[in-house]
């Protein structure tokens, strides 16, 4: 669904993102992991076409970024670690403006649905500064999934939330991931994080550290533990070794069940496609 | 799914559209609200009295003479400011919930253009009606909806060219060629064009009539060699005042032409939108944030990690919490307050004047400049320091604190207007001191009066952030971070107006009262300068303080944390 081949991008002088690759298949989540400036939010950015790479392939879907940025654009959807909504556009006419951008058939329904799964429906003729922070992410995420995107592209979509809002949206990611959609986010929430993603890209300065999942990753770093302790692990070797030759496998396939039973939130009975 | 071109352009269209609508619809909602934000409508009524006042006995040539030199200018001003300003121009800056939604949506680049052409629309039309408005005032009598238009076209080939500039800098930049570069290569070839623009200038002495003189110039300008650059200025310039339809029908054709050149040429460049648009969404964050809207928003990180790098006292001081908002306020203030290369120069310039001639005249003047700018640029200070409404809610935003202090409204209010004043005042109040020592010389007399003059800058300083303050805690939606940039623009000016009222108002009543004092001092009871000036002075300050506490008062009923 989404394959990454050396992505690289630089500001200036500095190496944002530093020849990137991995792969994410339909149905899989795959989590970002890495300290403030590791590169995770250019990486995203770049995964949503707002930035364009220096280097190397982002293909989404089969449609090539670079050659072919609108059938790629088409089927990815990103939500930013602080959504940003149109100041003077309710909230069913943000709904009604991705409908009509992504042009969605018959989006009425679709958005009516959302609206009520993200009990939005009482506040449809509302102005964003009438939305409580987390109403308006909410709201973001419902005009993201609009248009059934195939890749779902989340940066620190846990930020600021509450406990309950937490359990919804890691409920909604696991719901996508079961209607077959690619889920790739980050987070600092490396606990909640392990529960949720089946695999893990683990960044330090751009590069790539460790890459797989929980047990793959703590082969590469030669020490089981928690997410935590395998991420701390990762970047000490990371500061080790400036080359950053910490072996990483290549992706398997998507894991068939989801995340560990104890921890996953059941999924809603009737999920949004 | 991707919409195809119609339904794209019609789609963005409808945001263009819905977006105005709703800015309408908030506008009266709010204005239902409080009334207040009908003070908005002050930037926009004042140009238009002010011309129906100046032009109401002006001959009907008098608008063109005007206007068309000043279209001139905004054309040379639109190309050539983003080859001047270090990070280009603002003709791509969407705003974050553009660069969110429709930089990420399935786009192709020129619908994504289209639409940063498109979004113009609505505040070229505002341009094209308010200067015709305008120009019909100051006695331009041409058809009214061909002024709207051609101002329309006017106004959207300058955001075309501006457009034009700023990808020509993002593909010089990405050559590795920089801000430096392009300034010297420009700035040259000003020079050179006004060199040869002054040339014909030279030998001639101008007409003592006016308007022979404005015909005088204009021949002359026409007639030097850099006039072959001016001309399609001048063309463009003209085309709203253009007075029949045979007369206005070619130039606006020629504009849509060259405007539909200019489009192609914006296409063609390959530069990528979405990060110039992204880029400019930063611009727009950085301008609300200096328009004082900024608390909640970080800052910019260049901005921070210039303060970081100023000194400042490491720890608050223990005690009282007044204290210890006194203490913040004033290294908050101090952080950032750029020291001016201005006031450097000033006193470099009265030293060397003061030490290199014996003529004392010119080492007054200097320093009396200096004095008198002083204020200006304690005016201009505060606009670089956080009104306390933003500083606060960026305090409880981030740290959660303010809320549980044990201290009164006021306390805040007043900790916060004497900590920034005295940081305001601190370089001011050497500068004064320096600026007069040069102007009466090292007598004791005089050193006292220098010095009574130097410490009594301290209280207007604190009646001018006392007054900033309170009118940021009064005027409404001050502090949303959504807020339109235009707007707040607008509500700046009427701030600022406001300010300079209150201020000059304290200030003027201060003065009037300390020299009442003093000369009453000296004539009645003929009491010697050094004790007059500083008794005078203390009169003076203790008036202002009170004015300052009055507004501190104003502010701390005011203050709300939320």
């Amino acid at each position: 669904m989404l394959v990454v081949d050396g992505l690289t991008k630089t500001f200036g002088d500095a190496r944002a993102v530093d020849g990137l690759g991995f792969t994410l298949r339909a149905g899989e989540v795959l989590g970002l992991v890495g300290p403030n400036g590791a590169g995770k939010t250019t990486t995203l950015r770049c995964l949503s076409g707002i930035l364009r790479p220096d280097a190397g392939r982002i293909v989404i879907g089969g449609a090539d970024m670079a050659r072919d940025p609108v059938a790629a654009k088409a089927r990815a959807a990103y939500v930013p670690d602080e959504p940003e909504l149109f100041e003077y556009l309710t909230v069913d006419e943000h709904l009604a403006l991705l409908g009509r951008l992504y042009s969605v058939p018959d989006p009425e329904p679709r958005a009516a649905r959302l609206l009520e799964r993200f009990a939005l429906i009482e506040k449809k003729g509302a102005y964003p500064d009438e939305l409580s922070r987390g109403m308006r992410r909410k709201l973001a995420t419902a005009c993201a999934l609009l248009p059934g995107p195939d890749v779902l592209i989340l940066d620190e979509p846990f930020t600021a939330l509450d406990p309950p809002a937490i359990r919804d949206l890691r409920a909604l990611v696991l719901e996508q991931a079961a209607a077959g959609r690619a889920v790739i986010l980050s987070s600092h929430l490396l606990a909640l994080l392990e529960r949720l993603a089946h695999r893990f890209l683990l960044l330090d300065q751009g590069r790539l550290v460790a890459h797989g999942t929980l047990a793959e990753l703590a082969v590469q770093l030669g020490q089981e533990g928690d997410l935590d302790e395998l991420f701390e692990r990762a970047l000490a070797s990371s500061t080790v070794d400036p080359a950053g030759d910490v072996p990483s496998v290549d992706p398997e396939p998507a894991p068939e069940a989801p995340p560990p039973a104890e921890s996953a939130p059941e999924a809603p009975a009737e999920p949004i496609e | 799914m991707s919409a195809s071109a119609p339904t794209a352009l019609g789609t963005l269209f409808w945001l263009v559209r819905r977006r105005v609508v709703g800015r309408f619809k908030r506008g009266v909602r709010r204005i239902r609200k409080s009334p207040r934000h009908l003070l908005m409508l002050l930037p926009i009524l004042y140009p238009v009295v002010y011309f129906a006042f100046v032009f109401r006995d002006a001959p009907p040539s008098a608008g063109v003479t005007v206007t068309i030199p000043l279209f001139v200018l905004l054309a040379l001003l639109a190309v050539l400011r983003p080859f001047f300003r270090a990070d280009g121009a603002q003709a791509i800056a969407f705003t974050g919930d553009e660069v969110q939604w429709i930089a990420t949506a399935p786009l192709s680049r020129p619908r994504l253009l289209a639409y940063a052409i498109l979004r113009s629309g609505p505040p070229l039309l505002y341009f094209g009606v308010y200067w015709s408005v305008l120009m019909w005032i100051t006695g331009v009598r041409a058809a009214l909806p061909g002024m709207v238009v051609g101002l329309f076209l006017y106004g959207l080939t300058l955001t075309l060219l501006s457009m034009c500039a700023e990808m020509i800098t993002a593909l010089l930049a990405a050559r590795g060629i920089g801000a430096i570069v392009r300034r010297i290569v420009l700035g040259g070839a000003l020079l050179a064009l006004i060199w040869f623009a002054a040339e014909p200038f030279r030998h001639e002495q101008p007409p003592q009539d006016f308007d022979a003189m404005l015909t005088w110039a204009r021949t002359k300008l026409e007639s030097s060699a850099s006039y072959a650059v001016l001309r399609p200025f001048v063309f463009l310039a003209s085309v709203p005042s253009a007075t029949s339809l045979l007369e206005w029908l070619p130039r606006a054709g020629a504009i849509v032409a060259l405007d539909a050149v200019l489009f192609l040429a914006i296409v063609a460049m390959p530069v990528p939108v979405e990060e110039l648009a992204l880029a400019g969404s930063r611009r727009v964050r950085r301008a609300r944030s200096r328009l004082g809207l900024g608390g909640r928003e970080a800052g910019p990180q260049r901005r921070s990690k210039r303060m970081a790098q100023r000194a400042g006292p490491a720890l608050a001081p223990e005690g009282p919490a007044w204290r210890a908002l006194l203490w913040m306020a004033f290294v908050g203030a101090w952080r950032r307050i750029r020291p001016s290369p201005l006031l450097l120069v000033l006193v470099g310039g009265a030293l060397v004047a003061a030490i290199a001639t014996d003529r004392q005249e010119l080492a007054g003047i200097v320093a009396l400049t200096m004095v008198l700018l002083l204020l200006f640029v304690s005016l201009m200070a505060t606009a670089f320091t956080d009104p306390l409404r933003s500083t606060l809610s960026g305090l409880v935003t981030h740290l959660g604190t303010l809320r549980s202090w044990p201290v009164a409204q006021s306390t805040i209010a007043r900790s916060f207007a004497i900590g920034g004043g005295l940081a305001l005042s601190v370089s001011q109040s050497v500068l004064t001191l320096i600026a007069l020592l040069l102007l009466g010389g090292l007598d004791p007399e005089w050193i006292v009066v220098s010095l009574s003059s130097a410490i009594a800058i301290v209280p207007v300083h604190v009646v001018l952030v006392a007054v900033r303050d309170a009118i940021a805690m009064t005027w409404p939606d001050m502090h949303r971070p959504a807020a339109d940039l235009g707007a707040m623009r607008s509500a700046n000016v009427v701030i600022g107006l406001l300010r300079a009222l209150f201020f000059f108002a304290v200030l003027g009543l201060a003065c009037l009262l300390g020299v009442g004092f003093g000369l009453a001092l000296a004539y009645g009871v003929d009491a010697p300068l050094w004790l007059t000036h500083p008794l005078g002075a203390l009169v003076g300050s203790v008036v202002s303080l009170l004015g300052g506490e009055l507004f501190v008062r104003w502010s701390g009923r005011r203050l709300r944390f939320d």
